[in-house]
């Protein structure tokens, strides 16, 4: 098999195994949080699916980013617990008030305007009063980055759906993928 | 039961202290190595971009731990801010034993002439302490040509016009250009620059007994699952243990250099690998733990002669603080320019090290390391979004199509940047911990380099600069 074929057939593999694992997550099933409650977890589904919604390829629902950021802030990221229980209760209260139902619910197009406005810290005081809207849009933003792009072994990038987006050989084979023949 | 008395103790095994052993070993003399961290493994991280020296954002793959080991940022405002490793303004260098040469890119510059004596070529510049340096390159020459041959270096200088003379060649052929470094190099010869081959710390073909590069994507911020990358872990520091005079002892956190009333130091008092205190005593100590930790212990070991801190009667020690701020551009192409193998760069330019208008020293350009996933969404033209259906196609798009030029600046020196100890904060062994402060001199390239473009095909353009106000990171 020469250079080029092996890399194809490498790639080709990890497209197939990646299409077979994706069915068992149109399953519906009870899934325990460490630091969610089922209701926060909801919320904070729909604000990483806005950061990297699915189109032609997976979006951050499909890869699982919702574990790792669960994960993480069960451990290394203690510190942000707070951040996101005052954000995501603040979220939810700005939500009920202008549309009468959560975060969630809300319509994909309002959710976006929505989380511009949080990013830009258009909020007033009283719309927003658990510090700057900006401060939690960003911290939610660059966690669901890392969920995404990171290494499976920590909750997200499901069957690594990034690196087959971004055409990263994937498995790592190392050493013989970069010999040229 | 007391530690043997030694002829040597030497604090650190990374890139200076991993040599000094290797000399004072192999002349005879007996050693302690210490080191704070452990032997080094690519297996504990692989192909991990949120547990490597690139983004920190899980942990550190090398150290120190990050519940341990806080230091305190002071801002501009005189603001104090606790910082742990795995934030980028804490600036960690690996705690391992080769430290930062484990994780490195590995490039393996040589000083050019003027930057021996910078105050001459420069004058005096206001508000800046720079300085020549007691030795010149001539003087250092034949140190350069051992370090390259012993440690091993790839690299053909004839292809660079910038670089100073040299006896004997370098040791391995260079690494052949990738296919984001052959654009470059035409694009920039176009513009009458100077393109070459990075001098580089790693093996273009089997050296030393240990393998050749195998173009692991994952390369600068990891360690190489080969061994083809040089460090003092595999090369100097082997060497000296293999004398039977060295002992390198991991785990191992020194906190105090003990000096005696005439003003002699005799030992040093340390924490073992079971966070035990302990005393080594030695003829000589050593001290090679880099530009903020070396600072620290000094501080940290006061005397009746020295009572603030070694060395420290007249206010200097830890002054002069600089660091490793990069400035560069991007290029975006309409067609993929990476190929990912590494270690990725392999082109270099030194047309701005020196004599650039306006501009006190300079730095040199080469194309960036291996791109990663994460570290690429912060990277986007001043009008795309950071997230959304824009951000993806960005990304999905751009991420083999972005060019990435850059280097390190030559900064000046400031007598208010500076490493002090923290008159609060203490590490886990109860050991006041290292502030950071300061800021960078106007004259460097730094605050120039918005002005400058990097002449490609590419259809757009993108200014860049990490900004930090102090750098002093590996």
């Amino acid at each position: 098999m020469d250079e080029l074929n092996r890399r194809d057939f490498i790639r080709s593999a990890t497209l197939v195994f990646g299409s077979v694992l994706l069915f068992p997550s149109c399953r519906q099933q009870q899934t325990i949080y460490r630091f969610f409650t089922p209701e926060e977890a909801l919320c904070i589904i729909a604000f990483c699916e806005q950061i990297i919604p699915r189109d032609e390829s997976p979006g951050a629902t499909d890869a699982g980013v919702i574990y790792y950021i669960d994960r993480q802030l069960s451990g290394v990221f203690h510190y942000d617990q707070e951040n996101y229980r005052k954000g995501m209760k603040n979220l939810q209260e700005y939500c009920i008030k202008k549309y009468g139902k959560t975060f969630e619910n809300v319509d994909f197009d309002d959710q976006t305007t929505l989380l511009k406005l949080l990013e830009s810290n258009q909020l007033n005081e009283k719309e927003w009063h658990t510090g700057k809207p900006g401060d939690f849009f960003n911290l939610v933003r660059s966690h669901t980055m890392q969920g995404f792009y990171g290494s499976p072994i920590h909750g997200g990038n499901k069957d690594y759906v990034s690196f087959e987006m971004l055409r990263i050989d994937n498995p790592l084979v190392i050493g013989q993928n970069r010999y040229r023949s | 039961m007391a530690n043997k008395h030694v002829n040597a103790i030497v604090v650190g095994a990374g890139a200076g202290g991993g040599i000094v052993a290797k000399e004072l070993a192999t002349g005879g003399l007996s050693v302690v190595l210490f080191e704070r961290g452990e032997w080094p493994n690519y297996d504990e991280h692989p192909n991990d971009e949120l547990i490597s020296q690139r983004t920190e954002v899980l942990g550190s793959p090398f150290g120190p731990d990050h519940i341990k080991n806080p230091r305190v940022l002071i801002h501009k405002d005189g603001s104090r801010q606790i910082v742990t490793p795995i934030k980028g303004d804490y600036n960690n260098n690996a705690a391992c034993v080769g430290s930062g040469t484990v994780s490195y890119g590995a490039m393996a510059w040589r000083f050019m002439e003027e930057d021996f004596k910078l105050r001459s070529v420069y004058g005096q510049v206001e508000g800046s302490t720079l300085e020549d340096w007691p030795l010149t390159y001539d003087e250092l020459e034949p140190c350069y040509e051992k370090a390259e041959w012993e440690i091993g270096v790839s690299g053909d200088d004839t292809q660079n016009p910038f670089a100073p003379p040299r006896k004997k060649k370098q040791p391995m052929p260079p690494f052949e250009y990738n296919q984001e470094a052959k654009v470059l190099k035409e694009a920039s010869q176009r513009l009458g620059l100077h393109p070459f081959p990075i001098p580089m710390l790693r093996n273009s073909v089997p050296y030393n007994g240990r393998a050749g590069c195998i173009r692991n994507r994952t390369c600068c911020g990891f360690a190489c699952p080969v061994d083809a990358k040089n460090g003092t872990q595999n090369t100097v520091i082997p060497v000296a243990i293999a004398t039977g005079n060295c002992e390198l002892r991991t785990g191992s956190k020194v906190v105090e250099i003990l000096i005696d009333d005439r003003g002699k130091a005799t030992g040093v008092n340390y924490f073992d690998k079971n966070d035990k205190p302990q005393v080594q005593t030695a003829d000589l100590v050593v001290v090679s733990g880099a530009a903020v930790e070396t600072a620290r212990l000094l501080l940290n070991s006061k005397s009746k002669l020295f009572p603030n801190g070694a060395g420290n009667n007249y206010d200097w020690v830890g002054r002069n603080l600089m660091g490793h701020a990069y400035t560069g551009a991007f290029g975006l192409f309409d067609y993929d320019i990476l190929d990912l193998s590494g270690p990725g760069a392999t082109v270099a330019w030194c047309d701005f090290n020196h004599h650039n208008p306006g501009i006190i020293g300079g730095g040199l350009l080469a194309n960036e390391f291996n791109r990663l996933p994460y570290l690429f969404t912060r990277i986007r033209p001043p009008e795309s979004s950071r997230w959304g259906k824009e951000h993806k196609e960005f990304q999905r798009t751009m991420f083999l199509r972005t060019s990435q030029v850059g280097g390190p600046i030559q900064e000046l020196p400031m007598f208010e940047s500076r490493v002090a100890l923290d008159p609060e904060v203490k590490d886990f062994w109860g050991i006041p911990v290292a502030s950071l402060s300061g800021e960078r001199h106007p004259l460097d390239l730094f605050h120039r380099a918005n002005q400058w473009r990097v002449g490609n095909r590419a259809p757009r353009r993108g200014d860049h600069g990490h900004h930090t106000p102090i750098s002093a990171g590996p």
